[in-house]
């Protein structure tokens, strides 16, 4: 798991997150993703792609090749090209204090938590990054797009500049929908133990169905249900506002006092920070008891019900 | 112009194939103008079902290929008037054909027919992008248990990031004494999960095994329940309000059909 994949697939309601060992060479990594297109079942005809390149500096001649030789002949478009820093320290972490589950390799979380963060472009024009938000910084551009990538100092530049936009832009708007619009953009590290980064939530409207996944560095509402299949994750809280009978992990970074709650809680696995739990067997159903939240209690999962837990 | 429309389920075996045959057929009986595509390249068998096997010269492939006309590889039906099938190669693989080349195949019969009804295979691969590539509309089959339920929501959750929106969910292989004991989930359950709208249920029934063997598909036989069901299928896509069949046999289904298909 501690490997590094050459290339990543996501599929995402949007299309598809690819993302590129930056270390691979471009012939090789062409070729992976022609195989990977040959057997995923990940992608479709007329699917959008973002192409995250990581710290790879490709010309538009080199992407413009990428889209004909290996996108085209799938009918897949590219529809923006982004750096991000998947070998970032979700992955480290991961290797360190993950329980080694199944969810899935640190970096496609983090191919994940670039995609939140693109859906926030459709707002703020680029990426942002947190308050406290480290080396990880990222960029994107409309594809086809302007000559050569943005050298580093010039990226941070743009990003304090978008950022300050950003925050004026706030200060006109009404509390709810700066945290609804401007989501989470860094992809800065949780660390186990420490005080709980401030965070911000990301509201996700839809049902996550089988297969899918939705990942969230802050906290994580779903407006609509996780089916049986799908995987929610996020690095605070998640709050379900339908019914959970899918897997949901909250405070993937380590947090163990993040907490789930669900209208209608019927998962199939509960993760907090490490601990995983699930219901238990044999057990009916039952009629529907109301709202429910799960919380760590002493290292383990105890659910109860809403109203108990003010 | 007419409308195109794949019928999917992601699990095998769930009757996909005898649904279009059925609706299709049902359609053309409808005095509709309907052309069957069977998707299925390397597996087919809606010509089997329709009992055209014996009349295929030309197939979906040869057209692609431009090794023969369009006009020429479609096979008229010889009981219903207006009923026409595209039969899918047998010799070849699912990768003969491009999503790009489907979705100008289905384009073409667009322009010819009411209907195009595409029969797609089983799984989520090539032949699953190529067979929903040309379609306007997708219909969803399930059989009433966990694992197609199961491939039902992922099949479904691709077909919306596919840009398809609002497909329809039929329910086939009902039975109603084991959904009463329990022994079955129940078209609420489903849809509960699902969440999509309900366009059809049908019921297991013996004709349809024996239609399929003899090629004749339910919907000719008057007096076949699922023939019935499939038949009510098509009348609500051609716009109808029809009641559900077989309220008072499936519990609990109702008032639940109320509440998701706003039936009034
Ligand atoms: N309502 C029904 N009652 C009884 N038998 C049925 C019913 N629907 C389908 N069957 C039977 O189930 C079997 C599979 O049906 P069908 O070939 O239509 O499935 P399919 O989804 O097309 O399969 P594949 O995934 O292999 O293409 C057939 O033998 C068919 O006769
Ligand atoms: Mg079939």
């Amino acid at each position: 798991m501690s490997e590094k994949q050459d290339v990543i697939f996501t599929g995402t309601k949007d299309g598809l997150y690819l993302v590129l060992n930056d270390r691979q060479d471009l012939k090789v990594l062409k070729e992976k993703i022609k195989s990977h297109l040959e057997k995923s079942e990940l992608f479709f005809q007329g699917a959008q792609v973002i192409l995250d390149i990581g710290g790879m500096n490709l010309d538009t001649d080199e992407i413009l090749d990428i889209q004909n030789a290996v996108f085209s002949p799938y009918g897949l478009k590219i529809k923006k090209v982004v750096h991000g820093d998947r070998c970032g320290a979700l992955r480290r972490k991961a290797g360190s204090s993950q329980t080694p589950g199944d969810w899935g390799s640190a970096s496609q979380i983090q191919a994940s938590a670039s995609l939140q963060a693109r859906s926030s472009a459709r707002v703020s024009e680029g990426y942002v990054p947190g308050p406290e938000s480290d080396t990880s910084s990222r960029t994107e551009r409309l594809m086809p797009g302007p000559g050569r990538f943005m050298d580093a100092r010039r990226k941070e530049a743009l990003y304090r500049e978008v950022s300050r936009k950003l925050l004026e832009g706030a200060g006109n708007q009404s509390r709810t929908s700066v945290s609804a619009e401007r989501r989470q953009v860094s992809g800065s590290e949780l660390r186990v133990g420490e005080p709980r980064p401030v965070v911000e939530t990301l509201l996700y409207r839809g049902t996550v169905r089988s297969g899918q996944r939705v990942y969230h560095p802050g906290n994580l509402v779903i407006l609509g249900d996780v089916n049986p299949g799908g995987l929610v994750q996020a690095g605070g809280d998640i709050v379900v506002m339908g019914a959970l009978r899918g897997i949901a992990h909250a405070g993937a970074g380590g947090d163990v006092d993040s907490a789930i709650y669900a209208l209608k809680l019927e998962p199939t696995q509960i993760r907090i920070a490490n601990v995983i739990g699930r219901p238990p067997e044999g057990e009916e159903r039952g009629p529907w008891k109301g709202p429910e939240t799960a919380r760590l209690k002493d290292g383990a999962i105890i659910i109860e019900a809403m109203d108990n837990t003010k | 112009m007419g409308e195109s429309l794949v019928i999917t389920s992601g699990k095998g075996g769930v009757g996909k194939t005898t649904a279009t045959a059925n609706i299709g057929a049902a359609l053309a009986m409808m005095n509709q103008k309907v052309v069957l595509v069977d998707a299925d390249i390397g597996l087919r068998n809606l010509d089997v079902v329709m009992g055209l096997e014996n009349r295929i010269v030309y197939d979906l492939v040869d057209v692609v290929e431009g090794f023969c006309k369009l006009k020429q590889a479609l096979i008229k039906d010889k009981r219903v008037e207006g009923l026409y099938l595209l039969p899918a190669a047998q010799t070849r693989e699912k990768t003969a054909v491009t999503p790009e080349q489907m979705k100008n195949l289905v384009g073409q019969l667009k322009e010819e027919f009411d209907y195009v009804i595409v029969d797609c295979p089983a799984g989520i691969e090539q032949g699953f992008r190529n067979a929903v590539a040309g379609a306007d509309r997708a219909i969803v089959i399930t059989t009433p248990d966990v694992s197609s339920v199961r491939d039902a929501d992922r099949v479904i959750g691709l077909l919306e990031s596919a840009g398809f929106e609002g497909p329809l969910l039929v329910v086939n292989r009902i039975k109603p004494k084991m959904v009463d004991r329990g022994d079955m989930m129940d078209i609420g359950d489903i849809l509960d999960v699902l969440a999509i709208d309900l366009i059809g249920v049908v019921p297991e029934d013996e004709t349809i095994l024996v239609s399929t063997n003899r090629g004749e598909p339910a919907v000719f036989n008057g007096s076949s329940r699922a023939g019935q069901a499939f038949r009510n299928i098509a009348r609500r896509l051609r716009g109808e309000e029809v009641p559900f069949m077989n309220l008072a046999e499936v519990q609990g289904l109702w008032g639940r059909l109320r509440k998701f298909v706003g039936l009034e």
